[in-house]
């Protein structure tokens, strides 16, 4: 490629070079020797023949390069003409300045000029290029070559034999063989249009012009220009005429495509706009996770695809029921005067039809569909309804205000787009639900963590008490809770209680407790006094629907002595020496009742253990916990595990229940929390 | 899973809710909602039977505490009528006896209103 330029820029350089020196040695540039002509035929040649249409004007838009040509062709046909307007009559003997202006620097503007020309000529037939494409172009350059050796060796039979060049071949009137086929060649490669198909109306009609105008100018061109080579070279001057020959081929080709593509131009437009809201939808699909904004994007569509006056939305779903949805377009508040009834009946219509529903007359229809009053004149509906898998949860409507305003095309056009938002909107609402599971997820993660924050970690060191506990929590949080306060040397709080609830407003109202607990329980020794004092706060200020059940225990070592108190919890199990007492002393639970009556209720019990006794608490979760037949774990397997137990290891008692629980209900998710804790006393 | 049913029957002026499976934190909001409604339309004397209810959890426990002001207030009450054994284990430990007047049979909870109707 680039040895080719050089080549090139080499050949031109000489012939201009020979040219110049002919000028400045003899002033006259007329007759030139045969070796320049041979120069600037193998560089036009080779010029043509390189194929460098797409890099050099790879930058360019279509528009531009027409504009282009028409200036080109406006410099070089009407600025010769202009300038032969104002040329004075010179004396012919003198060697002057207009000499070197016609003779010489005209000649080299107007080649320049031309071969510009013909090059983005050449990138427009490129365009999309065919099989044979290629073929016919350089078929065509071959032949003007071909003119161009025919006419050297003519002109310089004549030149030698009459002492001046041939110029009979210039008239218009005696069309050789040459130019025929010249013709014939630039009408196949004229049929390389393609670049026209692709534009848009308006511009189809700028093209129509442009080919009007540079066919016009080439017709001057073909007629004038060689008035301006012919002394300059032989080579050139055909080489021009062909060009221009071929200028006015193309053009008017050009010309006429454009004429013949105007009328279909308008529907074209269409189609490409139909494809690329369908293109923008998807993409849109793809970047749009907000609801409102994909409704919105979808009915600004819309109105694109079909050239609606109006568009909007129903919307039937669980989550948003909404008529006129994302309304864009003209008159809208006429169309909100639709009736609620109306409205129903449009609906149902489209529902029922299941496709795409396309009315004409919407004051002859609306009968049909059952609407008492269509609020505009007139004018054509198409309404196409939003289907997922399952069902219909919407439709889509597009409306003109002139009768037959939509065609059947639009109709199907309206129900592949009606199907692709569908999809949309099902995706946005797949991720919106998505998004909440995650939510709830993560708020579940945070209460979950809250809660085992809430359960004592380790067990405090109580000389004369061995305790300990575990809670199993369920995938809901269950809202069980329980700890074990040491409160001075001889005296520990051992609190098991379930809020009623789930989630994480369970797990809130347990850390409240466990602060409530905290700060009461140093000050009052009774538990039924704690318990009490805990009620009047949850009566005045929990939900009326939500209440706690606690089991609280004071115990003291040295005596081996616990104070229990119920608040409507499970029984507290009194176990050692191979039975279970149940201890179920009266109580509401916490926050049911007002005070005074929480107060009444609420019986205190002093227990002493004996040798090799010892107390479990549990939550009802322990024994409610189901295997994959369904049937519950029980309060009698829980009595039975235990009876026969050693007061030796509170932990081994721990794992073996904790172990018999989960082999019971080994596969079944757990619904809810399981909590147990032991106390047995150890000698000082 | 256990299904949950509230069937609602209105009597007179009393009306009875049956329950039936499983009530828990989940199935709640059903229950509640047919409270609700008839707090809504004044029908406070209100029978729950829960003959065929299996289980309830302290979330279904709660439905009955978020009512009961509300309808004692306009002179109404929720009786409770043919809880199972298991049922009737957890109101106790829970201590509802003392707030709801639980009976056996559902026509005993309606002689119930209707004696206190003609007092």
């Amino acid at each position: 490629m680039k040895k080719s330029f050089t080549l090139v820029f080499v050949l031109f350089a000489c012939a201009i070079g020979i040219d110049l020196y002919h000028l400045l040695l003899s002033g006259i540039t007329s007759f030139p020797p045969l070796s320049k002509e041979l120069l600037w035929f193998g560089a036009l040649i080779l010029i043509l023949w390189i194929p460098f249409h797409e890099k050099l004007f790879a930058k360019l838009d279509l528009f531009h390069k027409l504009r282009i040509i028409v200036g080109l062709q406006l410099i070089i046909g009407a600025g010769y003409k202009f300038y032969s307007y104002f040329q004075q009559p010179v004396d012919e003997s003198v060697f002057g300045l207009n000499d070197v202006i016609s003779g010489f620097l005209l000649p080299l503007i107007a080649v320049g000029l031309a071969l510009w020309i013909f090059l983005i000529y050449k990138s427009l037939i490129f365009v999309q290029q065919g099989k044979n494409t290629e073929f016919y172009f350089r078929l065509l350059i071959f032949l003007i070559a071909v003119h161009i050796v025919y006419n050297l060796i003519y002109m310089s039979d004549l030149y030698y034999e009459y002492g001046e060049p041939f110029t009979d071949f210039e008239a218009w009137g005696s069309f050789k063989i040459f130019e025929s086929l010249i013709i014939s060649l630039a009408l196949m490669n004229g049929t390389r249009c393609k670049w026209i198909h692709y534009l848009k109306k308006f511009q189809k009609v700028g093209v129509f012009f442009v080919g009007a105008i540079t066919f016009g100018l080439s017709v001057v061109s073909i007629s004038h220009l060689s008035d301006l080579t012919r002394g300059f070279s032989q080579v050139v001057t055909v080489f021009l005429k062909d060009f221009f020959l071929f200028y006015c081929v193309y053009s008017g080709m050009s010309l006429l495509c454009a004429l013949i593509q105007l009328p279909s131009a308008g529907l074209l437009d269409r189609r490409r706009e139909e494809l690329n809201s369908l293109q923008n939808l998807s993409a849109t699909i793809r970047s749009v996770f907000d609801k409102k904004e994909l409704i919105h994007k979808s009915t600004s569509l819309c109105l694109e695809m079909i050239n609606a006056d109006l568009s909007w939305m129903d919307l039937y779903d669980k989550r948003l029921i909404g008529h006129f949805v994302g309304m864009k377009g003209q008159f809208v508040p006429d169309m909100l005067e639709l009736g609620e009834d109306d409205r129903k009946s449009l609906r149902d219509t489209v529902l029922k039809a299941a496709s795409c529903c396309l009315w004409n007359n919407m004051k002859k229809d609306q009968k049909g569909i059952g609407i008492k009053k269509w609020p505009k004149r007139s004018g054509s509906l198409l309404a196409a309804p939003l289907k997922d898998k399952d069902h219909t949860f919407g439709v889509l409507y597009g409306y003109r205000e002139e009768n037959y305003g939509f065609s059947e095309e639009s109709r199907g056009v309206l129900q592949s787009f009606a199907d692709q938002v569908a999809v949309a909107l099902s995706n946005v609402n797949l991720v919106a639900l998505t998004v909440e599971q995650e939510l709830y997820k993560e708020e579940l993660r945070v209460a979950h963590e809250a809660q085992m924050r809430l359960i004592p970690k380790k067990m405090p060191e109580i000389p004369g008490a061995d305790i300990n506990g575990f809670c199993l929590t369920a995938n809901d949080i269950g809202g069980d809770f329980y700890d074990v306060i040491p409160i001075g040397p001889d005296r520990v709080d051992i609190i098991i209680g379930d809020v009623s609830g789930k989630g994480a407003s369970a797990a809130f109202y347990m850390a409240e407790l466990k602060g409530m607990i905290q700060m009461l329980a140093p000050n009052f020794t009774s538990p039924k006094k704690i318990l009490t004092e805990m009620n009047r706060y949850l009566y005045t200020h929990f939900e009326s629907q939500t209440f706690v059940t606690v089991v609280y225990a004071v115990y003291t070592p040295s005596k081996k002595q616990a104070v229990l108190a119920r608040a409507g919890h499970t029984p507290v199990g009194l176990f050692g020496n191979g039975q279970v007492k149940w201890l179920e002393m009266p109580g509401l639970g916490l926050g049911l009742v007002p005070n005074n009556m929480f107060e009444a209720q609420l019986v205190e019990k002093k227990v002493t253990l004996k040798k090799n006794e010892g107390l479990f608490f549990y939550t009802d979760g322990l024994v409610e916990a189901r295997n994959q037949q369904g049937d519950e774990f029980g309060e009698d397997a829980l009595t039975e595990l235990i009876e026969n137990m050693e007061t030796d290891s509170v932990q081994q008692i721990l794992d073996v229940v904790r172990h018999q629980v989960q082999a019971f209900s080994d596969g079944v998710p757990r619904i809810d929390d399981i909590t147990l804790v032991v106390l047995c006393s150890k000698e000082i | 899973m256990n299904g949950f049913e509230v069937i609602r029957k209105d009597q007179d002026t009393i009306s009875i809710v049956y329950l039936k499976g499983y009530l828990d934190a989940h199935t709640a909001h059903d229950f509640e909602k047919v409270l609700q409604q008839l707090v809504d339309e004044k029908r406070v004397r209100i029978i729950v039977n829960m003959a065929d209810l299996t289980y309830i959890s302290s979330a279904g426990l709660g439905v009955f505490m978020g009512f009961i002001e509300d309808v004692r207030s306009q002179e109404g009450d929720i009786k409770l009528a043919e809880l199972a054994e298991k049922v009737y284990r957890v109101f106790d430990l829970l201590g509802f006896p003392v707030l709801y007047e639980i009976f056996e049979k559902e026509a005993e909870a309606i002689d119930k209103f209707h004696s206190t109707i003609s007092e």
